[in-house]
């Protein structure tokens, strides 16, 4: 393993581990396995008041050896329904997750952006047309109870 | 290309085969076969998840990739005529100006083209320059100091230690060591991924530092509406991003290193235009002088620097 990406990420890790407090939406973020920092996952909770409340979204996250000047992969491994996000894969569309990926942003930060592209839809990108397509009507009320149908069926697992 | 995912190529063919007019083609052939593509193909991909917008990317990646492999990050210095011989079917413009510019610069040498062209031939034009002058140490201490005064400028520009430490200690660390080096080994650690790309974000976070703590002269040259923390990020700290003139001035202010650039332009003129780059304060040592093609930086070798050592 290239050491410069293992000395980054053992210092996100420290420092994630020392702000936990202070990041709301973010429940968990931490490598899968502890003695292998290039695989991580995180949970997202949906907002209070959104169409996600009460959501739990699991994230899957690859760094690559290349990180932090290349960005980490990530995708939805809960179904969710979301404008920008793959129903079926959990692909994200998110500028700084590809193109616009700078090394500025860290673990973290990129969690806390795709935790609020939840509540902040860009319904003229859409990777779900469904979702966007309401969106761009301006169907609240459909958008958000498709929304919380898909909250309540694939991010609740206490209540299944 | 096509042996890394032929289902990308097969829907842009049909398209490319419409846009061409009077193909010796049956009339009405060519618009059936792109309406039977259109309809049929071009979803397609979307609705089965064939060919997300990951794909597509990672394919890009891996054309750019495959292109850039062909190539050293940094190569070895060359003969500026072999540049010329290049353009042997090319524009006679090109050629002449090649040649006069050999007549006072002998050699260059390549970076690859890989939108950081700019940020690499920079570090490497400079650290090579104070490697082969062990009679001026003045110009490695100067330049340790450039480099640790960098960390200042990160700091007051807001950058987390986080996103910088690693790649300044990269940077400060090959800065250091590159006295005790011969040249080759200069140009190996160059044309190491991890450690030439970490120099290359170094400096293009050094550049964006310097137009964030000075936008009051360069946010009149953006786009209406645009900040400056929304240019740097996208244009400047983006891995890849090709640079513009602002980068090479902020660089030169940042590092106190006054640069030149050879434009080879394709205008009916023979004499190359060389711009020249210049710090704040006076430049204690010649220019590094690039070579500009549209869109490319490479390293050029002055005579009159007299660079013994380069390889």
């Amino acid at each position: 393993m290239s050491t410069a990406v293992h000395r980054r990420m053992l210092k996100e890790y420290m420092a994630i581990q020392k702000n936990s407090a202070t990041r709301p939406h973010l429940e968990l973020l931490e490598p899968v396995q502890e003695d292998d920092l290039l695989h991580w996952q995180a949970i997202l909770l949906g907002t209070a008041d959104s169409a996600y409340e009460g959501g739990k979204f699991h994230l899957d996250i690859v760094i690559p050896s290349s990180y932090p000047i290349q960005p980490p992969t990530i995708h939805f491994t809960t179904k969710i329904c979301h404008p920008n996000v793959h129903f079926k894969t959990g692909e994200i569309c998110l500028d700084i997750l590809k193109s616009e990926w700078t090394p500025s942003w860290n673990l973290e930060s990129v969690c806390v952006a795709i935790s609020s592209l939840l509540t902040n839809p860009e319904p003229s990108s859409p990777l779900n047309c469904d979702a966007a397509n309401l969106l761009r009507c301006g169907d609240m009320a459909g958008y958000n109870s498709l929304v919380k149908m898909y909250t309540a069926l694939f991010a609740m697992p206490d209540e299944e | 290309m096509q042996q890394h995912n032929p289902a990308s190529t097969s829907p842009s063919q049909p398209q490319a085969t419409a846009a061409l007019p009077g193909q010796p083609t049956v009339p009405g052939q060519a618009d059936a076969e792109v309406s039977t593509h259109v309809s049929t193909d071009q979803p397609k991909p979307k609705d089965e998840g064939q060919l997300t917008d990951e794909q597509i990317l990672t394919q890009m990646q891996a054309i750019k990739d495959e292109e850039a492999n062909a190539h050293p990050l940094v190569g070895s210095s060359m003969d500026l005529l072999e540049l010329e011989a290049e353009y042997a079917n090319g524009s006679a413009s090109f050629r002449n100006k090649i040649r006069n510019l050999a007549d006072t610069h002998d050699r260059m040498r390549r970076s690859r083209g890989d939108g950081n062209c700019f940020y690499r031939a920079f570090a490497f034009a400079w650290f090579e320059r104070v490697m082969l002058a062990p009679h001026r140490p003045e110009l490695h201490a100067n330049a340790v100091m450039a480099i640790e005064e960098s960390k200042d400028l990160l700091v007051a520009a807001q950058f987390e230690p986080l996103a910088f430490e690693d790649f300044y200690a990269v940077t400060l660390e090959t800065l250091q060591n590159l006295i005790h080096w011969t040249p080759d080994q200069l140009l190996e650690t160059f044309q190491q991924d991890e450690i030439s790309n970490s120099i290359v974000m170094h400096f293009r976070l050094v550049a964006s530092a310097y137009l964030k703590t000075h936008p009051e002269d360069y946010v009149p040259f953006l786009e209406f509406g645009q900040t400056m923390d929304e240019y740097c990020s996208m244009h400047v700290e983006a891995m890849g991003r090709e640079s513009e003139e602002m980068m090479v001035i902020a660089l030169t202010k940042a590092t106190h290193i006054s640069i030149e650039v050879a434009y080879l332009s394709g205008n009916e003129s023979d004499e190359v235009n060389f711009l020249p780059f210049l710090p704040d304060t006076l430049p204690y040592m010649p220019p590094l002088v690039l070579l500009y093609r549209p869109g490319h930086y490479d390293i050029l070798y002055r005579k009159s620097h007299c660079l013994d050592g380069v390889v």
